[in-house]
């Protein structure tokens, strides 16, 4: 019993779900800002109306002037040419071979032109401490003596020091696989 | 001063190791400066392969996910880093496990020869 009851709802929400469509397709056959244009697109395009310019333009010529109708219908176009995903467009783009050959060579000549013509200022310099500010005064600066003798101390402290590092081991160095 | 600027970029392209090329184009794929180590890597400099990224840019855009700068394409054997410095378009190719941080760095090192090489398309 509780099966055939889940099964009349199912039915009963599937009705409703088509009624709802039914009810959105309805709603959007009414006119509004964006329909209105595309309700009688033979009548309203811009062809038509010129080939029956004498009738048409005296039946419009008190509603809205012409141009306004023809820029809403182009802006609509283009809208719709900017939002739509056009795969089929990759293809326009592929150029000639002479052209292709054309801009190579141009464009190389320009470069040539330009390079010759300006130094570059984005060359960056290289070498030691580039990025301290104003490193030209550490360099000029003289170290004094007790500097390098605190530096030589420390180097001979160092060394003595690595010199003196032992390891012990404590068990075999050599570690025999085993192999049976 | 050309030499300089391939030597600069040859630079870049030693930093980067598994980066096989360094192209720059026109948004039609015309290429206005490319350098490349000995790789057979021309799949990607086919005139038709680049300009198909501007178009994939802007097809993409309406999926919702905006204005991209950078498409990043990892194929079996290599990558492809292509970004958008229109009206120039920088393509660089490496191999599959080049690492991909490292080419993106490179972006804001190229950026000021690119404003000298945009001149030369804009004219």
């Amino acid at each position: 019993m509780e099966y055939v009851h889940s099964v009349w709802n199912y039915i009963a929400s599937v009705c409703s779900c088509m009624h709802c469509a039914e009810d959105v397709g309805a709603q959007n056959i009414e006119p509004n800002e964006r329909t209105h244009l595309l309700v009688d697109p033979v009548n309203h395009s811009p062809a038509l109306r010129r080939s029956n310019s004498d009738g048409l333009s005296n039946d419009y010529s008190h509603s809205l002037p012409k141009k306004d109708d023809q820029t809403a219908l182009s802006r609509l176009v283009q809208n719709t040419a900017i939002n739509m995903i056009n795969v089929g467009a990759m293809d326009c783009h592929s150029l000639e071979h002479q052209e292709y050959t054309d801009r190579i060579k141009i464009y190389s000549q320009r470069l040539h032109q330009q390079w010759n013509n300006v130094q570059h200022p984005n060359i960056t310099m290289k070498g030691l401490l580039k990025d301290v500010p104003n490193h030209q005064f550490y360099i000029t600066k003289p170290i004094s003596a007790k500097d390098t003798l605190q530096m030589k101390l420390f180097i001979e402290k160092a060394l003595i020091g690595v010199n003196q590092i032992q390891i012990d081991h404590k068990e075999a160095v050599v570690v025999p696989f085993q192999i049976p | 001063m050309s030499d300089d600027i391939k030597k600069y970029f040859n630079g870049l392209l030693k930093k980067v190791s598994g980066l096989h090329v360094i192209q720059i184009t026109d948004r039609d794929g015309v290429p206005l400066l490319r350098v490349s180590q000995e790789k057979n890597v021309d799949f990607a400099l086919m005139p038709s392969f680049i300009p198909t990224f501007t178009t994939a840019c802007d097809q993409a855009s309406k999926l919702g996910l905006g204005r991209n700068k950078t498409i990043i394409s990892m194929y079996s054997n290599y990558q492809v880093v292509q970004m958008n410095k229109l009206p120039l378009i920088l393509t660089f190719v490496g191999s599959e496990n080049c690492n991909t941080g490292h080419i993106l760095a490179l972006e804001h090192q190229v950026d000021g020869y690119l404003e000298d090489i945009k001149q030369a398309v804009t004219e």
